[in-house]
Formats: C-alpha cells, structure tokens, sequence
C-alpha cells in the first residue's frame, strides 16, 4: 500500500490528469531502451530499434508506452490497493513475460524524468516525492505475486 | 563502461548551458534527494536541511562543482575525482547506493530545466557519465 498524504494524492492526480498517455507512453518506453538497452531484449518482435531516432519513432514502441501508462492510470485511481489491482499483470509479468522486476524500478525512474521534461517547474521537488511513492509502489505490485 | 566520443561531446556540450546555472541545480538536487529518498537526510545530522539554507545551498554548489570538474576532464575522471575518491572512500563512506539516488534527482532537475536539451539521447549520456562518476567515487571502497 501507497501512503500519500491528501496533498500529495492531490499532486499527484492534479499532474497526471495533463498527461499525454500516448505522447509520454511513448517517451518513456523509447527512453527506458535507450538508455538502458539491455531493457531491449524483451522486444525481440518490435523491429528496428537500432537508433535513438528509430527507437523514439517506432510506432509498436508508442503504442506500448501507451498501453503500459494507460495500465498505471488504472493504478493511481486505486492506490490504496496496488497489489490487488496488479494482482494478474504481476502474474503475466512472471509466468509468460519472464521480466525481472527490477526493470519495473528502471520505468518508474524513467517516468518520473519523462514527467520533469514534460511539466519542468510544475514538477516540483515535493510533486516528484510523491511520484517516487508512487513508481515505487506500483514495482512493488507488479513485483507481489512473482514466485 | 566507457563513454563513446558522441556521448561526451553531449556532455559537454550540454555543460556549457548547464553550468550557468549551477548552484541552482545544486541546492534544488539536494532538495529532491532528500524530500524523495528521506534516508539520505542521516548523512547530513550536522546540517540545516531546510529548503534554502545556507548549508544546503553551499553543499549543492560543491556536488555540481564535482560533476563538472569530471566534465572538464572527461577523458580521465578517475584523474580528475581521485582525491574525492578516497574521501569518499576513508572518510565520508556513503553507502553505494546513494549515488544513484542523486544522479536520479540530478537528471530529474536538469530534464526539468533544460527540456529541449533532454532528449533520450542526452538522457541516456548524461545517465551513463553519472554512473561512471560514481563509479569512481566507489572505487576505493574495498
């Protein structure tokens, strides 16, 4: 369980209400294997991911950023039950995915960064605290039923 | 790990503009780390931890000073870090795991303020010269 104070669960849903699902779907999967390339190997069947330009304007990449953000949507509408909201993806994530958690981690920080280039000032230290809770929450959830 | 010589033209050049705004940068990284990553604070007893204060303010100064004394000498920041090294090493002794935590919150201040610089390219330039910092800085540990 996510403990956020009112004020932070009010940052956090004030902030994420702007945000292009698609368009910082998009940077933060792109990000995430750009800059950790190894993240890539779990994208055999998404094409060309050569470059930093194929990456970021490859339309599979966008269309799963998109995907895996509009999934962390559903979260932050049920932080006070991350685990049972991720109960099945944890299990997808584990059983059919095989992909190491710590990967989860790796997003999350990437979001977190994608979040600061997008909203700059508005991405406030203390707006960033509780977004930390968050990313890390969510790992965690999606993290819950590996075995 | 090693930078490639596309990455540390990024760095540099990315420096360039940074660099002006230095302190800035200094006291608001410290700032997130220790509002995001609370245990960092027990390093710091002997500080004003208060958002602004003039402890912080020189402290932050003093990191980002660091970093750039590692971009200035971008082929040898072992050379350049040595002495921060062993500080870091014998007396200051941070756990390992912190310095990814500040190169977190020092990416996140700089996407922050220089977002048209910060393009996945540069993030993931300026991601790997963090970790080869501290590297370094770890080097001596044991």
């Amino acid at each position: 369980m996510v403990h956020l104070s009112g004020e932070e669960k009010a940052a956090v849903t004030g902030l994420w209400g702007k945000v292009d699902l698609e368009k910082v779907g998009g940077q933060s999967l792109g990000s995430l294997l750009i800059v950790y390339p190894w993240t890539q190997r779990f994208f055999d069947s998404f094409g060309d991911l050569s470059s930093p330009s194929a990456v970021m304007s490859n339309a599979k990449v966008k269309a799963h950023g998109k995907k895996v953000l509009t999934s962390f949507s559903d979260g932050l509408n049920h932080l006070d039950n991350l685990k049972g909201t991720f109960a099945k993806l944890s299990e997808l994530h584990c059983d059919k995915l095989h992909v190491d958690p710590e990967n989860f981690r790796l997003l999350g920080n990437v979001l977190v960064r994608v979040l600061a280039c997008n909203f700059g000032p508005e991405f406030t230290p203390q707006v960033q605290a509780a977004f930390q809770k968050v990313v890390a929450g969510v790992a965690n959830a999606l993290a819950h039923k590996y075995h | 790990m090693s930078l490639t010589k596309t990455e540390r033209t990024i760095i540099v050049t990315m420096w360039g503009k940074i660099s002006s705004q230095a302190d800035a940068i200094g006291a608001e990284t410290l700032e997130r780390l220790f509002l995001s990553y609370p245990q960092t604070k027990t390093y710091f007893p002997h500080f004003d931890l208060h958002p602004g204060s003039a402890q912080l303010r020189a402290h932050g100064s003093k990191v980002v000073a660091a970093v750039g004394d590692a971009v200035k000498s971008i082929d040898n920041v072992a050379g350049a870090l040595a002495k921060l090294s062993e500080l870091h090493a014998y007396i200051l002794r941070v756990d390992p795991v912190n310095f990814k935590l500040l190169s977190h919150c020092l990416l996140v201040t700089v996407a922050a303020r220089f977002p048209a610089e910060f393009t996945a390219e540069a993030h993931a330039a300026w991601d790997k010269f963090l970790s080869v910092v501290s590297s370094v800085l770890t080097e001596k540990y044991r």
